[in-house]
């Protein structure tokens, strides 16, 4: 196994530095330096590529943790016990993201889709929107399936953490007077601390990995209004075949994820660099 | 049958010493139980018998031939687990018989062996349940009837009623007694209850921080402890210590403590120097209008007999007196102590220091 | 909180988790007609198989359930095969550092495709395994093993020793104490991982779609080609992504006690 994911790494890393053209069968090319690193910051389809990551990135892990914590808590109330409930959030953990991307497809469709319709019916537009065509919503409209995708997940995460809190917590708080908002704030908030912030964590990288919902659904378009890094670096290495500048991106993506890591780990094993030191 | 013997045996792990040249010997037949607080180190000792761990040092003999390279199946021996450790997905007649069936032995002999084992354990109603649908009392005996059903050689017990409730405890103890009657295997037999040891074993081995400190009968266990911590560790309630000096006065030899003094027949007095403590079991403080006038702090009535706890500035004693007694709290009481309970110790190395009479 | 916010959320929470997929099954299920008029028409009258059947009849999707069947399968029997021997292993065999297993797992979900990609195709391309079942299975086994074992290290780690210790007395060899004793009870945990690996391999697509070509297309290559090819066919269209996810929420649904105990749990206790 580290043989399937160290080796690539590491030739990864190498290729960055390297120009490379396909074609000629060979994958080693010319060692160009930091060339290709330099050359990210000059493009401009990079500055727009970075925005929309950063954007989908934060709008995604607000809406799912935000509106997760939302579901967790209303799965917790007794209404919610029932295992209908739980049940019908494994559909949208289940389908593969291909099958959510060609559903939201449909949904999304400009002339006979059923988001059109609705909207129109609610009188809240007045003529249909090309929502995969419009550069400012397109992003939004992929955030949408993507978060009703995400959010099971994350709500049954939260939902396990929101159980863990110790139910006599909430009877010292009523005792002391608490409303239910305080409660809330005083008592389940900080209790739940560690699980939101893996759950902030785990759904930020995996927004940072975003891409068959945008291969199926936009392929970037229009005017690389969906592009996002991961996909920018796939789109230059497997469509316009520049494998060094497509290893520079990508490598500058794992470089960000590899942060995030560092961070869940020092909030979730605060002891381990103290272990790591010892051992 | 077997005997056993332990010659040095050393367990460490890592710098920690749990067991320390153990030298001890178990003769065929007999029930032998390993006796003291937690971490004394019995469960490691008898985890070394069994073979579940191996010894840093030492040799571990039975039959007279040297088995430390045996597995514990290879050594022939059999235990039942504090937590019975019984397997939750076979029934109870599975769990029962499946050391014969990784023996491969033919299916009728599995049943009928299994069957004999349930019925004289009392569990032939219970053979297609499932361990948690069991008692505690229960799920320990298909515990035992895994080990009997092997015939072993020795029988090894890790604190097998520790999590009994109490009556259950007392009738268990009768039914290992009997069951050790009448298959006479050697028994290893592991626990922290003093009560329990002397009521059921023929010899005891007490234990401390990872070596023996006495083996004997409960009864040389009882009357005449090795060392300050034998004695306080048998007996309930335990030994009264009291911390003085010796006097003379008046030709006559006293043991003062504090504002008390208790007087000591010159046959009694020990030997040798060096300061000592006096210990006395309940059963010999008496009570009555002889001896030192002391106050009355608690009262205990527990059936058959009271305790009455007495002090005096400096110290204070526990008394078993039969029946009820007319005393109240706060009264005085003279007391006095039978010659025949008196105990000597050390003081700096804990030892018994004999007298003339043993 | 307040009953009425309660049930007003939880019938929101309701239509918007069930309402999409809904309308994908319901849309596979009416005619091509029946949805391009406005509004769409839902006459019950209307309900018919064909899409279903027009899908069936197109090879390439049929093909590509196949393969993903087999992925999928082999790949979930393999991972429960490796990893519950590795977990046991590292569970009982103090192998030191088997506690970073949290790191490498961490480490497995942390890389994009795309940084091992490029590199990956061209050790698979050169041994000439482009295109076969082998290549998929064992990308996909090397991001799925460390969570299966992690999880089964965790659950392992939990068994009484004791129960291991009788088990030697009785005369049982390590293997025979892991097949017997170990694996039986360990049923809950091992379903939750074998359906969570077997899901995973399922939908996964950007692998699927660089190292295969035609013999080895997987299903949701097989949805997103349809989808692409055939944009106005959108009864069909979604009835191949509904019959591409009925395998893996039948599964989920099925095995769903040992899933939510399982993983869930897991994941936030660490």
């Amino acid at each position: 196994m580290l043989a399937v994911l160290g080796y690539p790494v590491a030739t990864s890393i190498v290729l960055s530095f390297q120009h490379v053209k396909p074609g000629s069968g060979q994958f080693l090319g010319a060692w160009v330096g930091l060339n290709n690193y330099l050359s990210i910051f000059s493009d401009p389809v990079f500055v727009t590529a970075l925005s929309n990551t950063l954007y989908y990135a934060t709008v995604e892990v607000v809406a799912v943790v935000g509106f997760g914590l939302a579901m967790a808590m209303l799965l917790n109330h007794p209404f919610g016990r029932f295992a209908f409930f739980r049940v019908i959030l494994l559909i949208p953990w289940a389908i593969s993201p291909v099958a959510n991307a060609v559903m939201w497809k449909w949904i999304y469709n400009s002339n006979y889709g059923i988001l059109n319709y609705l909207l129109h019916q609610l009188g809240i537009i007045n003529q249909y929107v090309v929502w995969l065509g419009n550069q400012q919503l397109a992003l939004n409209a992929l955030l949408v399936a993507d978060i009703w995708k995400s959010l099971p997940f994350i709500a049954l995460l939260l939902l396990a953490g929101l159980q863990n809190v110790p139910p006599i917590l909430y009877r010292a708080a009523r005792l002391d007077g608490a409303s239910a908002w305080q409660t809330f704030r005083f008592v389940t908030l900080p209790q739940m601390r560690t699980a939101i912030l893996i759950c902030v964590v785990l759904q930020t990288m995996w927004a940072l990995k975003v891409f068959d919902l945008i291969y199926v659904l936009t392929r970037g378009s229009p005017a690389d209004a969906t592009v996002t890094l991961n996909y920018l670096a796939y789109r230059e290495t497997f469509e316009f075949g520049v494998f060094g500048y497509g290893a520079a991106l990508a490598d500058v993506l794992f470089l960000m994820m590899f942060v995030l890591a560092l961070i869940y780990l020092r909030v979730f094993h605060p002891m381990s660099g103290a272990q790591q030191a010892g051992s | 049958m077997a005997e056993v013997e332990l010659i040095k045996v050393t367990k460490r792990y890592g710098s920690v010493v749990a067991c320390s040249e153990l030298d001890f010997h178990i003769n065929d037949g007999e029930f032998v139980t390993l006796l003291g607080p937690s971490g004394c180190g019995k469960t490691t000792a008898l985890n070394l018998i069994a073979g579940l761990d191996e010894v840093t040092s030492g040799q571990i003999l039975m039959d007279g031939a040297v088995v430390n390279e045996l597995t514990p199946f290879e050594r022939d021996v059999a235990m039942v687990f504090q937590n019975y450790a019984l397997y939750p997905h076979m029934t109870v007649a599975e769990n029962i018989g499946f050391t014969l069936k990784l023996r491969k032995r033919p299916k009728d002999e599995v049943r009928r062996r299994v069957a004999d084992v349930a019925e004289m354990l009392e569990l032939g109603q219970l053979l297609e349940r499932r361990p948690r649908e069991l008692s505690g009392g229960q799920q320990q005996r298909v515990a035992l009837g895994r080990a009997v059903i092997r015939e072993p050689r020795v029988f090894l017990f890790d604190e097998p009623f520790s999590n009994l409730d109490a009556a259950l405890r007392v009738r268990m103890r009768m039914e290992i007694k009997e069951l050790h009657q009448q298959l006479k295997i050697t028994s290893l037999f592991v626990t922290h209850d003093q009560e329990e040891a002397l009521s059921i074993s023929d010899r005891i081995a007490i234990m401390r921080n990872g070596w023996i400190e006495q083996v004997g009968t409960p009864q040389e266990v009882y009357l005449r402890p090795v060392s300050r911590y034998v004695a306080r560790f048998i007996g309930s309630p335990p030994v009264d210590i009291l911390t003085g000096t010796f006097e003379r006065e008046a030709g006559q030899i006293w043991y003062r403590v504090g504002a008390a003094r208790f007087e000591i027949p010159e046959s009694i007095v020990p030997t040798g120097d060096g300061a000592l403590d006096l210990g006395v079991r309940p059963e010999h403080v008496l009570l009555g209008a002889v001896g030192q006038a002391v106050t009355v702090a608690v009262i205990q009535p527990v059936g058959p007999v009271t305790y009455v706890t007495v002090d005096w500035m400096g110290g204070r004693l526990t008394s078993r007196v039969p029946g009820i007694v007319d005393v109240k709290v706060g009264e005085t009481i003279h007391v006095s102590l039978a010659p025949e309970g008196i105990l000597y110790f050390d003081r700096e190395s804990d030892q018994r220091i004999a007298t003339a009479t043993g | 909180m307040s009953r009425s916010v309660v049930v007003v959320g939880l019938v929101i929470f309701t239509a918007w988790t069930l309402g999409p997929f809904l309308w994908a099954v319901i849309s596979s299920l009416l005619p091509q007609v029946a949805l391009t008029t406005t509004p769409p028409d839902l006459s019950p009258t209307n309900l018919t198989l064909d899409n279903f059947k027009a899908i069936l009849a197109d090879p390439d999707l049929v093909k590509g359930l196949y393969n993903s069947t087999i992925v999928a399968a082999s790949t979930a029997v393999l991972a429960l095969m490796l990893g519950s021997t590795a977990a046991y292993a590292l569970s009982r065999l103090h192998v030191p550092g088997s506690n970073r297993i949290l790191l490498v797992v961490l480490a497995t979900q942390m890389f994009p495709g795309i940084v091992i990609i490029i590199p990956l195709f061209i050790v698979i391309s050169r041994s000439g395994l482009i295109d076969t079942y082998i290549a998929l299975i064992v990308v996909y086994l090397s991001f799925i093993l460390p969570i299966v074992i992690w999880v089964l290290k965790g659950f392992f780690d939990a068994i009484p020793l004791e129960l291991e210790r009788a088990a030697a007395i009785d005369g049982a060899s390590p293997f025979q104490t892991f097949r017997l004793v170990v694996l039986p009870i360990s049923l809950p945990p091992l379903f939750a991982t074998g359906v969570f690996a077997f899901i995973e391999s399922w939908n996964e697509f950007f692998f699927a779609v660089i190292l295969t070509r035609i013999n080895t297309e997987t299903a949701p290559i097989a949805i997103q080609q349809f989808a692409g090819q055939y944009t106005s066919r959108y009864g069909q269209m979604v009835a191949a992504a509904v019959l591409a996810s009925i395998p893996v929420i039948v599964l989920a649904v099925v095995f769903r006690k040992y899933i939510l105990k399982g993983f869930v749990e897991g994941a936030v206790k660490g």
